[in-house]
């Protein structure tokens, strides 16, 4: 039945999937021309010095990229399910309503992970063939705290989807709006050093809202 | 399912611990101008220029008041520039003839603020030629790291100078280098007349100075005393070219590192911490206007370079801004990522949950009541929660608590 569920998660989402692959790839490869193109026009010593010595941070496109990407997969994993109610009929599955929202989540996270770690491992490459492993090292904890936010954005999304009732979604959007901004506090590079694990751990909690959302669902809450 | 939707109430006070502060200090927050002072060499006191409502108030510490003609005069070595293009300034002060090369020569103006060291940054450090074949400084070629010894890595092919690296690492090494680098101090601009280069604290807190001269090293062990345990060192390249630079220790006293065998001459400043505390230094060839400046407002030293002493002090504390106060008694604690004191993001709370215990009382009773009206029975533990947690916790209880 996993095998079925999961299969069914990734019929809604393939093209997404697709999409947001393409996205990534374009956003990449024009932030790598633009590198290149600084590199040839005012030279690499500059560029590292501007890097090192003036906080320059050089891939500030990719910022809102895994955000953008965390709530497409959000909403065309959770909307269809919504549209006449949909989601019933999953939660009246013989498996436990938690077991079957954790294979729900965990088909978002994972697939969204999957991709997030395909452009780091891009990225990184693309760095350690052009900078030293100091500035791959700081560009890399930037851009995971961005990679974060795209987990907690389809978190929050399908937290504020799964919601049955508008008079309560209107208040979980405003709380994930705040909860999202935790994650763009400072472009300052490498500034969420010490925070990292933070994130980490909220993204854990944000996890736990969806169960309160399905449960809701479920229950035919109607307050 | 009681758990999740305690986690997501629990979640959304944290976040408007955050937001709803910041929202009302956007609202309330005006800036106040804490007053320019600076020692007289002619008064013999500190000046200040206090800016308000009603305008620019000139005066001394005794309060006599001056015009801006007057208050231009009584501080030559700062308003040298008017006074000279006025034929105003006087031949000599204190028996020293006065000319504007003297007082250019002999000035400078120093900033230190805490988010200048406690920063995230990338361990690469530029080596100047310090005597350079034009006179501008170039950016060299290579950066360098600190390690076992020092790397020299080029840009232009991301690989190491083995050569170049191997030659300063021994001459490192040969002076007693121990690794690892506690803090490589220098400063990486060519917007500066001439290089001082970098002074690096080792494992054992010895001090090392390390230079480029006619592409060769120049390093030199200090005689800088390993027990300060150095904190800070802020190199300086000033016109007068009298020292390399100031040095912390430990204890946050403040040295002078001087160009004659890097011997240390403590500078006299108003309590400070490295942490906390920006320092402002506006030296002129007879006095320093030492200013440490914090939350609580700006003391400021005048010390006679001559004797190296005191010799006068002025305190300007910073007005408590009425309407951001009130903000005490509405929210009982507050969440902050950031800070002006260094450029990390982490979650720092301020609890106020005295002062707003009045507001909480009252939300705690509007809640009760709301509660009663809805659903006839009395909801003690949320009402405990808003008493504690104030209108977070009532907006979070109020929109965000399913009902049983």
């Amino acid at each position: 039945m996993i095998k079925a569920i999961i299969y069914k998660e990734w019929l809604k989402t393939r093209y997404f999937v697709a999409f947001i692959v393409l996205v990534g790839l374009a956003i990449h490869i024009y932030s790598f021309l633009t590198i290149g193109h600084s590199f040839r026009n005012t030279g690499r010593a500059e560029l590292w010095d501007l890097i090192v010595n003036r906080s320059h941070f050089i891939f500030p496109s990719l910022k809102y990229f895994p955000l953008f990407a965390g709530l497409l997969i959000g909403v065309t994993q959770m909307v269809p399910e919504m549209v006449d109610k949909r989601l019933k009929l999953t939660m009246h599955l013989p498996v436990r309503e938690k077991t079957m929202t954790t294979y729900l989540i965990a088909y978002g996270l994972i697939l969204l992970t999957t991709v997030f770690i395909l452009f780091n491992v891009v990225l990184a490459t693309f760095l350690h063939l052009n900078f030293a492993w100091e500035i791959t090292a700081t560009t890399l904890s930037t851009t995971l705290v961005w990679y974060l936010s795209g987990l907690a954005a389809y978190l929050l999304s399908v937290f504020c989807i799964t919601e049955p009732t508008w008079k309560r979604r209107i208040p979980n959007i405003l709380l994930s709006l705040l909860l999202l901004h935790f994650f763009f506090i400072t472009d300052y590079p490498a500034a969420y050093g010490y925070f990292t694990f933070g994130l980490v751990l909220l993204i854990l909690i944000y996890s736990t809202f969806i169960y309160n959302s399905i449960h809701r669902f479920k229950t035919g809450y109607q307050d | 399912m009681k758990i999740f939707n305690r986690i997501i109430i629990l979640i959304a006070i944290l976040a408007m611990a955050w937001g709803g502060p910041k929202l009302f200090r956007l609202v309330t927050d005006t800036s106040t101008r804490t007053p320019f002072v600076y020692y007289s060499c002619v008064d013999k006191t500190f000046c200040q220029m206090t800016f308000s409502d009603s305008g620019i108030v000139r005066s001394n510490k005794h309060g006599k008041v001056y015009n801006e003609s007057e208050f231009d005069s009584i501080l030559p070595m700062f308003y040298y520039r008017q006074l000279l293009a006025e034929s105003r300034m006087p031949d000599t002060i204190k028996g020293k003839a006065i000319n504007m090369r003297f007082i250019r020569g002999n000035s400078f103006f120093f900033r230190y603020r805490p988010n200048s060291k406690y920063t995230p940054s990338v361990k690469l450090f530029p080596l100047f030629e310090a005597i350079p074949k034009r006179l501008k400084l170039e950016l060299p070629e290579d950066v360098f790291r600190m390690n076992n010894g020092i790397e020299f890595i080029q840009p232009e092919t991301n690989e190491l100078d083995v050569e170049k690296s191997k030659k300063y690492t021994s001459i490192l090494l040969k002076k007693g280098y121990q690794a690892p680098a506690r803090l490589v101090a220098g400063n990486p601009s060519t917007r500066k007349s001439y290089d001082n280069g970098y002074f690096i604290v080792d494992k054992n807190y010895e001090v090392f100075h390390l230079k480029q001269l006619n592409n060769r090293p120049f390093i030199k062990k200090t005689n800088i005393p390993a027990n300060l345990k150095v904190k800070h060192i802020k190199v300086t390249e000033y016109a007068s070219r009298a020292f390399y630079g100031f040095l912390w220790d430990k204890d946050n006293k403040m040295y002078l590192i001087h160009s004659q065998d890097y011997e240390l001459i403590p500078i006299p400043t108003p309590p400070f911490n490295l942490e906390q505390d920006n320092m402002v230094i506006m030296a002129n060839p007879f006095y320093w206007n030492i200013s440490v400046i914090n939350n609580a407002g700006k003391t400021c030293w005048a010390i006679d370079i001559d004797k190296q002493e005191k010799v006068d002090d002025i305190t300007c504390l910073t007005p408590e801004n009425s309407k951001v106060k009130y903000g005490k008694w509405i929210f009982p604690f507050e969440l902050r990522f950031l800070s002006g004191k260094d450029n990390y993001v982490k979650p720092r709370f301020t609890w106020n949950i005295y002062s707003a215990i009045p507001f909480n009382l009252i939300l705690m009773l509007i809640f009760v009541f709301i509660q009663y009206r809805r659903t006839k029975r009395w909801h003690i533990e949320a009402a405990i929660w808003t008493l504690f947690t104030g209108i977070f916790g009532l907006i979070a209880c109020l929109f965000l608590k399913n009902k049983s």
